[in-house]
């Protein structure tokens, strides 16, 4: 399979009084084409960082991009100009975010919102850009287009609204969509229609998908390659099928276990969930040493000394851990 | 655990909208629109429903946060919609609620110890201060705090911390019932297991009665005896979680559980995909509220006539003409 992207021990910093708060600390993995990839982590972990840097979105100051490559199109995003960044953001790779409510203008019509982004990127007149966003939002399921482009987006429920945002990331046919928990806003129904709505789009229009959530149900519907992040670093990385039916670190496995699972019916009164004890640690006190250490069921002396790195412990399986065993 | 400790009577909550200079009387949004449920003693009763059902109202008419319109709330046998000034107080004692938000739910002017401390205040359960002292410490022992904590404010604790403050200040009176509005919600996946936990070991020791609200059917599962779908301020299905989850009956319920997104790869289940949102709560539907986006191949009777919660198995309610 050709990729598409490639990322290369990507650094992103946040330089505050405290310090220097290491949000995306060496980050690296690629993305093939058509496929999606799926970034998993608790609040605070780096993810949504992570898809910010691709974008070049990170507000500097305080945040900066300190290292790594992020090779796309035969291009370094993390070294060509802004100007050259804002042709490719948008058209080639867009990207939704979590809350339509706040991501979308208010005081804007969601027709002038599509429109904007086709004129800036599309060489067309305005009766095609018209036809392209009413085309856009019957692509994406709106029911009479014609009439609905014209509403604002207060006058849409939360699934409307993401609807639209994916319209108008869509509207250029980007090469790469990223996800930023697209659906984490919405109810189980709804979230439903859009994720068979992005599954739908990817194999109609082609593009790779970085989808970015905490949910790891949704991850496990939708991705082929699972990233695994904590405190800024990958922990573990694999293949979807792979990571939920052997995970490897005992991060991902923690997480596995404390989601009470539906298959287990009326069993679970009986045996408490098992909980991963403690919390995610703050990324500007952490010394040396694995990260995961304090909360790690696992964890032996040497795990306070050395950090580990990240290992391949079988084909396309890698994992940060000293002691994981296959 | 068949004694009633709470019976709900067809119980309404109405809130009107901004009212047209042409209208007679103001549109209401029928949040909580004729529910009639009981929860027994020492059990978990979890509620389920899309944002905007009317889950929140229903468990805050409960305990009089909201004012119910019409209905009548028996708590151990009184209709405490009737009461007020003192034997309203004593009852909400016996009542409490824990909150979704563990960041808005806690004042940032006070410290731990005050927020624990104030309902003894209030209800003068502690005569001296030491004696108050060690009651807090006491809970927050009880809820996996170090008694350290007392004298911080909100805003140095994480979200779970903040929850588990949340849940000392609510078990401080000793309550038979409390309300769990979405206690888990706003917490990562790894914090949340925590607090269930919390809440279940809390429940066997005090022997606690929950009403416990979520979106997330996995958590309702695994902590409720028996479930209550709500959709458009009704329920619409009523059973022991194991046979709601196994079998379920309402079509609303089979797409409820068909959209949870299942950790397992390798099986592919065939989803039943709800079509449009869910309507208005102004203008509910007339017939069954739920026809217009239904599944089943519906009857005119669907349309017409308003299906009543019908026992269709053991103790397996469900309001749907079609069910079997």
């Amino acid at each position: 399979m050709s990729k598409i992207l490639e990322v290369k021990n990507l650094k992103t910093s946040f330089f505050l009084e405290e310090g220097e708060l290491k949000a995306v600390d060496d980050v690296s993995f690629s993305l093939e084409k058509g496929k999606t990839l799926g970034i998993v982590g608790e609040s605070g972990c780096g993810k949504s960082v992570t898809a910010l840097s691709l974008m070049r979105l990170i507000a500097q100051p305080p945040g900066k991009i300190t290292g790594g490559q992020i090779l796309f199109d035969g291009k370094d995003l993390v070294k060509i100009p802004i100007s050259q960044m804002r042709d490719i953001r948008g058209n080639k790779i867009s990207m939704i975010f979590q809350e339509p409510m706040t991501s979308l203008n208010p005081v804007f019509t969601i027709g002038n919102q599509i429109e904007e982004a086709i004129a800036l990127h599309q060489d067309l007149s305005r009766k095609q850009i018209r036809e392209k966003a009413i085309e856009m939002l019957k692509l994406v399921g709106i029911p009479s287009p014609y009439r609905r482009i014209h509403d604002y987006p207060h006058q849409l429920s939360g699934g409307m609204r993401q609807r639209v945002m994916i319209a108008m990331a869509l509207s250029c046919e980007p090469e790469i969509l990223i996800a930023d928990e697209p659906t984490t806003a919405l109810d189980v129904t709804i979230q439903a229609q859009i994720l068979d709505l992005l599954k739908k789009l990817q194999t109609e229009m082609g593009m790779a998908i970085i989808l970015i959530t905490h949910d790891l149900g949704v991850v496990s519907e939708m991705a082929n390659e699972v990233i695994v992040m904590y405190a800024g670093k990958i922990v573990e990385q694999a293949p979807a099928v792979e990571l939920f039916e052997m995970p490897l670190h005992p991060y991902t496995i923690g997480l596995l276990k404390s989601i009470p699972s539906m298959q287990e019916t009326g069993a679970g009164k009986l045996h408490p969930l098992r909980a991963i004890p403690g919390m995610v640690p703050n990324i500007l006190e952490l010394q040396g040493g694995c990260p995961f250490e304090e909360r790690c069921f696992m964890h032996v002396p040497h795990c306070k000394d050395e950090e580990p790195k990240l290992r391949e412990l079988k084909t396309n399986h890698w994992a940060s851990c000293f002691e994981t065993k296959i | 655990m068949t004694e009633k400790l709470i019976e709900i009577k067809n119980l309404k909550k109405h809130f009107p909208v901004k009212k047209r200079w042409f209208q007679k009387k103001a549109d209401t949004v029928k949040a909580v629109n004729g529910i009639t449920v009981d929860i027994f003693k020492g059990e978990t009763l979890g509620l389920v429903g899309e944002s905007g059902c009317g889950k929140s109202t229903l468990g805050r008419s409960l305990i009089r946060l909201i004012e119910p319109d019409e209905g009548q709330v028996f708590f151990n046998g009184k209709d405490i919609l009737k009461f007020s000034g003192s034997e309203l107080r004593q009852t909400r004692r016996r009542m409490q609620i824990i909150f979704q938000d563990p960041y808005a739910s806690l004042n940032p002017r006070m410290t731990i110890g005050s927020i624990i401390s104030e309902p003894l205040k209030i209800h003068k359960l502690v005569r001296s201060r030491q004696e108050r002292m060690d009651r807090v410490e006491g809970l927050l022992k009880e809820v996996g705090l170090r008694s350290d904590v007392l004298g911080r404010y909100p805003h140095e604790f994480s979200g779970g911390q903040r929850q588990r403050i949340g849940i000392a200040r609510a078990i401080s009176l000793n309550p038979d019932f409390i309300v769990c509005d979405e206690p888990v919600s706003a917490l990562d996946v790894s914090i949340q297991a925590q607090v269930i936990n919390l809440l279940s070991d809390l429940q066997k020791k005090f022997k606690l009665t929950y009403l416990f609200i979520s979106h997330d059917l996995k958590v309702v599962e695994y902590i409720s005896d028996r479930v209550a779908v709500m959709y458009l301020g009704e329920i619409v299905e009523l059973a022991y979680s194991k046979d709601i989850y196994r079998d379920p009956k309402h079509p609303y319920t089979q797409a409820l559980l068909s959209a949870v997104p299942q950790i397992d790869p390798k099986t592919k289940r065939t989803r039943i995909v709800l079509k449009g949102d869910v309507p208005s709560q102004v203008h509910l539907p007339p017939g069954c509220p739920f026809h217009p986006r239904c599944h089943y191949k519906i009857v005119d009777r669907c349309r017409i006539e308003k299906p009543p919660l019908r026992e269709i198995a053991p103790d397996h309610w469900v309001s749907c003409h079609l069910a079997e």
